[in-house]
């Protein structure tokens, strides 16, 4: 995704990426849309440009959730790679981990 | 590790000030707490003598991870509503947190490292929570020292740990191999020894030097479990060190056994952490004003 100036950011453009603030906690996360608040934090942080979308460029996209969730599922398999993903705890773990996913990419 | 040299974790210790021990204001809660017939007011009374502690531990009596009904307003009402042994551990969560503030780690982002650490903690205490623990406060505490020893890596060896870090980033090598590779112990040996040093309890040192291997047997070994697996599931949930990146651990399945949870509890797991992880990132990270 294309890195956007906060200056072409507009409120209802969606988080490419999580942004923190001062001591590191996360205050715009990616897939939340972009509010008011969050502008005005932006500037007064001094965060120059981050990553952004307009929400209408997702409805645009011609994946499909199924499609989606493989894309997913292949970039979190690397994740696991020193787990045994058959042990019960671990495929829980990982189904947790890729609806999470999913559910950021889909909002 | 250099050749023809045994680094040990005590010699990384000499040189870190402060670091060294455990503040004053605590030591004199504990000490408060452990003495027969102590009062709720001698103990609150001890707290307030740090009046930041005094903030950050309301802050923390108030947060969602406690979801208490009415708003604690003094430190006596906290110890009331908490117990004493449980405020002593809250507020040793509360100094070390201040302890480690402004050290220059620059190698860490030391707001993803709290973030991890707080999560951790977070996950410890309601796996204590659900197996019906007197003092789930305790695991809440050793969740958040779990990595403390990295800290001092990076404090101590900077150089060595940058290339840990580098190693560790490609997924190819979990952080405990390449850091034992570089110093002949890892983070949770490193942390052990701190705790050590500190005087805690050991059921505290041998959890955090336990987290990443089980020892069964130990007789510390629920609390290593317990740990062990939150510090997983809040990988697995992007709360790690290097957030969506960087590999998982690997479970010890020995360690899942012991920690009494079965799969479906993690989706409940999961919530507790995502509903107080801000409230506690807030209560011991943001400035006292």
């Amino acid at each position: 995704m294309a890195t956007t100036s906060v200056a072409q950011i507009m409120a209802g453009m969606i988080a490419g990426e999580d942004v923190c603030g001062p001591g590191g906690r996360v205050f715009l996360r990616k897939g939340e849309i972009i509010g008011d608040r969050h502008l005005l934090a932006l500037r007064a942080l001094g965060i120059t440009s981050i990553q952004a979308r307009h929400a209408q460029d997702e409805s645009r996209q011609t994946t499909t959730p199924t499609a989606v969730l493989q894309e997913l599922h292949s970039g979190l398999v690397p994740r696991f790679r020193h787990n045994d993903l058959g042990h019960p705890a671990v495929k829980e773990l990982f189904r947790i981990a890729l609806l999470r996913q999913a559910r950021a990419r889909l909002r | 590790m250099m050749a023809g040299t045994t680094l040990r974790p005590e010699t990384l210790l000499q040189g870190v000030g402060a670091l060294g021990s455990l503040p004053t204001t605590w030591l004199a809660i504990r000490d408060t707490v452990e003495r027969p017939g102590a009062t709720t007011a001698e103990i609150a009374a001890a707290v307030s003598r740090d009046p930041d502690l005094v903030v950050r531990v309301l802050r923390m009596a108030n947060s969602a991870m406690y979801g208490l009904s009415r708003r604690v307003e003094t430190i006596a009402q906290a110890v009331a509503l908490l117990g004493t042994r449980q405020m002593c551990d809250l507020a040793l969560a509360c100094s070390v947190v201040e302890r480690f503030q402004g050290v220059p780690a620059h190698l860490l982002d030391m707001g993803a490292f709290w973030r991890h650490a707080i999560a951790t903690a977070i996950a410890s205490r309601s796996i204590s929570a659900r197996r019906g623990e007197a003092n789930p406060e305790r695991m809440f505490a050793i969740g958040l020292l779990h990595d403390v020893g990295r800290l001092i890596f990076a404090l101590r060896m900077p150089e060595a740990l940058a290339g840990c870090l580098d190693r560790v980033r490609t997924g190819e090598v979990l952080a405990g191999d390449a850091e034992r590779a570089a110093f002949g112990f890892d983070h949770a040996r490193m942390g052990e020894v701190l705790l050590e040093t500190w005087r805690l309890p050991a059921t505290m040192a041998r959890a955090v030097g336990n987290h990443h291997a089980m020892l069964t047997g130990s007789g510390h070994a629920i609390e290593s479990a317990t740990v062990h697996v939150a510090d997983l599931v809040c990988h697995g949930l992007e709360y790690g060190p290097a957030g969506s990146a960087g590999a998982l651990p690997a479970l010890v399945p020995a360690g899942w056994d012991l920690c009494g949870l079965g799969p479906k509890d993690l989706t409940g797991l999961a919530s507790e952490v995502d509903l107080a992880v801000d409230d506690i990132c807030a209560a011991l990270m943001e400035p006292v004003t």
